[in-house]
């Protein structure tokens, strides 16, 4: 009886955060802030589904999250508000498969644990609202891996559908995703050939099915491939660089969270090998394993852009974090009634900072807002804007979409027009100021204005 | 007896550790306010006598440091020239901190952090100077801009060529530590706490009993 007021108790916990969650990551949509790849995300969705597919063939993601979010705003609207939905969309998703898969398969303590975690994860309130696919990714990589414990468990025709489907959906969103995918697949394979030999020839049927599945977008990685190869964005990778990493995932305004996460990390992982040596236990097993996902993909990653071009960010480790997360769940499952409430409370305080720093980050420290005013009561349809950065071309598309955008570099002064806003970000091409006098022309500065991570003057240009 | 010291130990250490967080404060929050340069200027060059200085009101009690811009370029060549002194003053006029560095060891038109490390009083004014000393040739140049443009609101007025110019402000940036908010000092407990626990009631205890027989069994 005690134990199953327990479980109510953590099961209502777990739900309680998952609504406070989704009401917080909602608040933080309402605003028109975007940057580059959003950016790029809302200019590819004004394709068609062939226009996204050769659209993002000649980028470098494939195409799933693409494909969803088009189809999310063919049926909500063409808004940012319900990109940004499509985008929390997984999470919530996520927390629903752990309240049946991870409930069953650990515990609802472990889907407690994994739930607060979850939500408490640093990185979760940014890329939980931002218009890229790696909610998503997460999604299909965090299945991909409870999946496969549970075929190791017990194989079924059904589990091996959700693990291939659950794979292909991984590899079709996110090529770092692939790869999480990709070591799951090989870590099976290992336990199979050890403990299972009589499911080994299952794995090469659905290894084979998942690459006949992946064989349409074969190609197109391949080149994508091949173009990366020849010089990429990604900056050069150096140990400060890997350090960093770990920053990214876990650091919060509050001093030392890095730390703090690392060593609720470390203390899991030596539990879960403490707990698995002792008493042979397979979820903790299970727990090593997802746990080394997201640091094999780190190393698969770093090694790929030291031995050929810097490919790997820290953001394309978000995917794995899913499992990451999980295995710790499932090795702190064991921690006493005691500490747990001391854990959660943690995890709840840290996700109020993280929140605040969000928040401040949507509504506080651009000037999108004061941006989009000025716009609307200043620049009229067949007004012409020039910008001195040629970086944010489409990000400017995005907030005038009816307007004539030129960059400074390929303006001719001499054409007709009737008044011109020049967007002069400091650092980027500068404007000659002789161009007036050889053109009368008037220069007048109106504005100081910004949007996400790019601050600028406005000047009005007109005619003398 | 022994496993109760060591539990009482571990349980003094967590409240020392508590209470250095708060009320002790042990720990800060690094707060960064950096301009926002969108056009700027550069000053005259910095020398002995032609010394630049920057008027200010910290919004709190600890400075970590100061970075500022400085340009060595001249129409020639990359200065390498001189030691850049900045001291830091209070309104009596007391000197608060001060630091120094060789002129080419410092980035040229980056950022480049003076560490200061000292306590001052928020929203009382300070100010702070630059110069260049053992240096033949003319010295670099500061960078500064328009005050609204800069944006740091605890800048008030710059002071170079003997003049007085309340409308310019120094492209810089000002690090604090400032004190935790009630939720990283809740957050802070939390988890020494839980490491608390962890070693008291997980941790350790039960990884001796498990060595003790697991190695008896072998």
């Amino acid at each position: 009886m005690r134990e199953l007021l327990k479980e109510k108790w953590e099961l209502l916990a777990s739900i309680l955060f998952m609504v406070v969650f989704l009401i917080s990551a909602i608040s933080l949509c309402f605003n028109n802030n975007i940057w580059t790849d959003e950016a790029f995300t809302m200019q590819l969705l004004g394709n068609s589904y062939i226009g996204i597919i050769k659209g993002t063939a000649i980028d470098v993601h494939p195409p799933l999250y693409y494909f969803i979010a088009k189809t999310a705003m063919y049926v909500f609207g063409s808004s940012l508000f319900v990109q940004k939905m499509v985008t929390i969309f997984p999470i919530i998703l996520l927390l629903i498969f752990s309240a049946v898969k991870v409930v069953k398969l650990f515990g609802v303590r472990t889907h407690l644990i994994f739930v607060a975690f979850l939500i408490a994860f640093p990185a979760m309130f940014e890329y939980a609202i931002q218009v890229r696919m790696y909610t998503w990714a997460m999604l299909f990589v965090t299945i991909c891996g409870i999946v496969a414990y549970d075929i190791f468990m017990m194989p079924t025709k059904r589990k091996w559908i959700t693990f291939t489907a659950a794979a292909l959906a991984a590899a079709y969103t996110h090529y770092f995703a692939l790869i999480s995918v990709a070591l799951i697949y090989g870590i099976l394979l290992l336990l199979f050939l050890k403990y299972q030999r009589e499911n080994i020839k299952a794995w090469f049927v659905i290894s084979l099915i998942t690459i006949l599945g992946y064989l349409p977008w074969l190609a197109a990685m391949l080149w994508q491939v091949n173009k990366v190869s020849k010089g990429y964005i990604i900056p050069e990778i150096t140990f400060k660089t890997v350090i960093s990493y770990f920053d990214w995932a876990f650091h919060t305004e509050t001093p030392y969270s890095t730390i703090q996460f690392e060593v609720i990390i470390i203390i899991s992982f030596f539990m879960c090998v403490y707990h698995g040596v002792r008493s042979k236990n397979k979820a903790d097993f299970f727990a090593v394993l997802a746990m080394l996902i997201p640091v094999l993909t780190m190393i698969t990653g770093v090694t790929i852009s030291v031995l050929s071009t810097p490919i790997f960010n820290s953001r394309y480790l978000f995917p794995s974090m899913g499992l990451l997360i999980l295995g710790v769940a499932v090795s702190l499952r064991t921690l006493s009634n005691r500490a747990l409430p001391v854990l959660l409370c943690f995890f709840i305080f840290s996700s109020i900072v993280q929140y605040q720093g969000n928040y401040k980050v949507e509504y506080l420290t651009t000037k999108v807002v004061e941006t989009e005013e000025f716009f609307k009561n200043n620049i009229d349809e067949d007004d012409l804007v020039v910008y001195n950065f040629t970086g944010y071309g489409f990000i400017y598309q995005y907030y005038l979409p009816n307007q004539e955008l030129v960059y400074l570099g390929e303006m001719d002064f001499s054409r007709d027009f009737h008044t011109i806003w020049y967007f002069d970000t400091f650092n980027y091409l500068p404007f000659d100021d002789t161009i007036l006098d050889t053109y009368q022309l008037n220069k007048e500065l109106v504005g100081d204005l910004g949007i996400e991570h790019n601050e600028f003057k406005v000047y009005k240009i007109t005619r003398k | 007896m022994r496993g109760k010291t060591i539990k009482i130990g571990i349980v003094l250490l967590t409240v020392i550790a508590m209470l250095g967080i708060w009320p002790g404060k042990l720990i800060k929050r690094e707060v960064e306010n950096k301009s926002n340069a969108t056009t700027y200027y550069d000053t005259s060059p910095i020398t002995e006598n032609n010394c630049y200085r920057q008027n200010f009101i910290p919004e709190q009690e600890y400075i970590e440091s100061i970075s500022i811009q400085l340009n060595r370029e001249s129409t020639m060549n990359l200065k390498n020239e001189g030691i850049l002194k900045i001291k830091l003053y209070n309104e009596n006029d007391d000197i608060c901190a001060e630091t120094s560095e060789e002129v080419k060891k410092i980035t040229n038109k980056d950022y480049y952090a003076f560490t200061l490390n000292t306590r001052v009083n928020p929203n009382r004014p300070y100010y702070f100077t630059i110069l260049v000393s053992e240096c033949e040739e003319a010295g670099p140049t500061i960078k500064y801009g328009n005050i609204k443009d800069i944006g740091l609101d605890e800048n008030t007025s710059i002071y170079f060529d003997a003049t007085d110019y309340p409308q310019f402000s120094t492209v810089c940036i000002y690090r604090y530590k400032a004190d935790l908010t009630i939720w990283d000092i809740l957050t802070c407990y939390s988890f020494t706490v839980f490491l608390a626990m962890f070693i008291i009631c997980e941790g350790s205890f039960n990884m001796l009993y498990y060595k003790k027989n697991f190695l008896r069994r072998k």
